[in-house]
């Protein structure tokens, strides 16, 4: 999350709030550290601050936010699929990444309404984990829809959990991004090394007949006016679903922070190539 | 400032225990220069003695992260300079009887004494400060040393602080 | 009331002490007596899995939704070992995860036995704890005490080891939950620490006297419940609030929030 730990945050002072007192100053240097719980260490520092304004900041950050076009060729697109995802349920469903690009998307593109409403690996980066985990968010939220969205990589570590979800009658939804590659890595052996792209071209077996085998429906979704159909029917099935998206096969993520660089030193677009 | 620390850990007398710690210490990458442990006057409770070379932020981080341990019951960590750290050593030598009187010399001046008198090989047992005991041994290198056996240190820190009152800091 | 229970019994009856209503898992030889006795406690739902490492993804992810310890099951050997990648995913984001494997009976234990491991040493690094119960009078016990690390302070990942004929032990169990850890550790309860006026004091100063103040909330907003709180002190001090990554502990919809920090934000 820091990039680069030696030009994190140069010139800023830091005020860590952490419950656990061995970790403050761990990886990055703090002016203050406030070990506590974070609700009850909140509330104290708001009786002791007063409101201000700071319009020039506000206006500064503004100038930051610009709006990022993901690089899906064609209507099928990360932001139109996730923001039909969250039409769809009306802004109440959990949403369960796996690992990779699709991670990134899932992040920084779909529009959470409530907090805890995306849950990932985010520590250990473990591909593999949306599937079965998305399993457990279902027991624990019951009666809310539950997206599982994987690559195509990640969603054949773990795909046999289908046939838990039959016989537990678990209804999660799948989503899968397919675009034939390990596309996290590919797009790092893209703008780091050359473009060779060593192991990350990745078969997939035909999912929508996957879904057939396990007795679940399935949809195949390659152009943008399919989506919402194939959205409606996984989500009004009562059971577990599977659709997939056939995305651009070279699409990339930015901002990307190259190997050892800062967070001020990110790479913006394709246009930048090492 | 990196200097040598000692971080002492009173912790349950099992190995599970012992594991975890020392575990602990691998993981987090401590720069250890000498483990010892040992019974206390407490049944059932153990005391591990680590002299590190660190400075004081990384020597509080790695008594936070002992005192998560289940089984380890406080810990604390202080400079070496503000406490006193000993270690024992056993030296086996070779008896040559021309030298014999040279290397009883060499024993008498540090203070050490000859526990064992065997003919071909005597054994030299020394207690001190670290420095104080590698001195020694290097003395005794003269004489053909065959075999050493080093404790690693305890340390106490002086005055009324012990390891087992210390709550962890609070920032 | 005292009864005859096996260590299985025992242990079902522990878990549903803690308030587990579910549990993920998948059978063997050394986890075998736990599985006879599972049908007997109806509210203890168990959902088989095809992979345990399944078993305890689905755990974290129930932990991760509900806040809530998640429990998952294996036998020994494989069935236990396939469960590491699971656990440290947990561990790496501090999720209450109780992880329950069989042992080879305590007899065979470090004779290389059939569907034997040292899962004991396999996961030190990777969970906030882990026991071995060495006999069914402790085990109870044992449950209690891993349950109560798994939530306690920064929550994380736990694995009890029962060895297969510890599962088979008799013992007359008056039940109840004792809800503390083992006595014999000294364990200071309530580690949550306050910070001190001081540091408040001069914390408070340096916002009031930022010029771009940041703040970057993480998996701390989430297990303390402070959204709202945060909010406030985003719109109070003028300051982005930036979600660390994946924790969507701020609505989107907000001038003060912008998701993620690092490799994929939507600010540079």
């Amino acid at each position: 999350m820091t990039g680069n730990l030696a030009a994190f945050a140069r010139g800023a002072k830091v005020i860590h709030i952490e419950l656990d007192a061995s970790e403050v100053g761990k990886n990055v240097p703090v002016a203050v550290g406030l070990v506590g719980d974070a609700r009850g260490i909140l509330r104290e520092l708001l009786e002791a601050l007063e409101a201000r304004h700071c319009d020039a900041w506000r206006a500064e950050i503004a100038t930051f936010v610009r709006p990022r076009f993901e690089s899906f060729k064609g209507e099928l697109s990360a932001e139109g699929i996730l923001g039909a995802v969250e039409d769809a349920s009306h802004g109440r469903c959990t949403v369960v990444s796996d690992v990779g690009q699709h991670q990134m998307w899932v992040a920084k593109l779909f529009r959470y309404q409530r907090p805890n409403t995306h849950i990932t690996s985010g520590g250990l980066g473990t591909m593999g984990f949306a599937v079965p985990a998305a399993m457990g968010v279902v027991m624990a939220r019951p009666g809310e829809p539950v997206w599982a969205i994987s690559g195509d990589g990640g969603f054949q570590m773990n795909m046999q959990e289908i046939a838990t979800m039959v016989q537990e009658r678990i209804p999660v939804k799948m989503a899968i991004f397919n675009n034939g590659y390990l596309g996290m890595v590919r797009q790092w052996q893209q703008f780091f090394h050359g473009r060779r792209y060593s192991s990350t071209p990745i078969w997939s077996p035909d999912y929508v007949r996957l879904a057939e085998a396990y007795g679940i429906p399935g949809w195949r979704v390659e152009r943008g006016d399919q989506v919402e159909a194939a959205l409606r029917g996984a989500l009004d099935h009562d059971g577990p679903a599977l659709i997939e998206f056939l995305i651009e096969q070279e699409a990339n993520v930015f901002p990307m922070i190259p190997p050892g660089a800062s967070l001020s030193e990110p790479i913006e677009s394709e246009a930048v190539t090492a | 400032m990196t200097v040598t620390r000692a971080v002492t850990v009173l912790l349950e007398d099992r190995l599970i225990t012992f594991t975890r710690a020392v575990g602990l210490l691998r993981r987090r990458n401590l720069p250890v220069r000498s483990l010892a442990v040992g019974p206390t006057v407490t049944p059932g409770i153990s005391r591990l003695t680590i002299m590190i070379q660190s400075d004081e932020a990384t020597a509080e981080r790695a008594v936070q992260q002992l005192q998560k341990v289940v089984g380890v019951r406080a810990a604390a960590a202080f400079p070496a300079r503000d406490g006193v750290s000993r270690e024992l050593a056993l030296v086996k030598v070779r008896a040559t009887g021309e030298r014999y009187g040279e290397l009883l010399d060499v024993v008498q001046l540090y203070h050490a004494s000859v526990v064992d008198d065997s003919p071909e090989a005597i054994i030299v047992e020394l207690t001190g400060s670290e420095a104080f005991v590698l001195s020694c041994i290097r003395a005794l290198e003269r004489f053909e040393v065959l075999e050493v056996a080093r404790s690693g240190a305890v340390a106490l820190e002086l005055g009324l602080t012990d390891a087992g009152a210390r709550v962890p800091a609070n920032t | 009331m005292r009864e005859q229970l096996t260590g299985s019994q025992i242990l079902c009856r522990a878990l549903l002490e803690e308030g587990v209503d579910v549990l993920f898992g998948y059978p063997g030889g050394a986890i075998m007596p736990f599985y006879h006795a599972l049908p007997e406690y109806p509210e203890l739902r168990h959902v088989l899995v095809r992979h345990e490492q399944a078993a305890a993804h689905a755990a974290d992810g129930y932990a991760r939704a509900s806040g809530r310890p998640g429990v998952c099951v294996a036998t020994s050997g494989p069935g236990a070992t396939n469960l590491v990648t699971g656990i440290a995913t947990a561990h790496m984001d501090n999720t209450p995860l109780v992880a329950i494997t069989g042992q080879v009976p305590r007899a065979m234990i470090g004779r290389d036995a059939f569907q034997e491991t040292d899962i004991i040493g396999i996961t030190q690094p990777i969970t906030k704890h882990n026991r071995l119960v060495e006999d069914v009078e402790e085990l109870a016990e044992a449950v209690h005490e891993v349950f109560t690390v798994a939530r306690e302070g920064r929550p994380g990942p736990v694995l009890l080891d029962v060895p297969k004929d510890v599962q088979n032990q008799k013992l007359e169990y008056a039940g109840g939950a004792n809800g503390s850890a083992r006595g014999a550790t000294g364990r200071r309860e309530g580690l949550i620490g306050r910070p001190t006026p001081t540091a408040l004091v001069e914390a408070a100063r340096l916002i009031a006297r930022a010029e771009r103040p940041l703040i970057m909330a993480g998996h701390g907003v989430i297990l303390s419940d402070a959204y709202d709180e945060l909010r406030t002190l985003a719109e109070h001090t003028a300051c982005r609030a930036c979600m660390a990554r994946y924790t969507s502990t701020a609505p989107f919809n907000r001038p003060t929030s912008s998701s993620v920090s690092g490799s994929g934000s939507t600010t540079g």
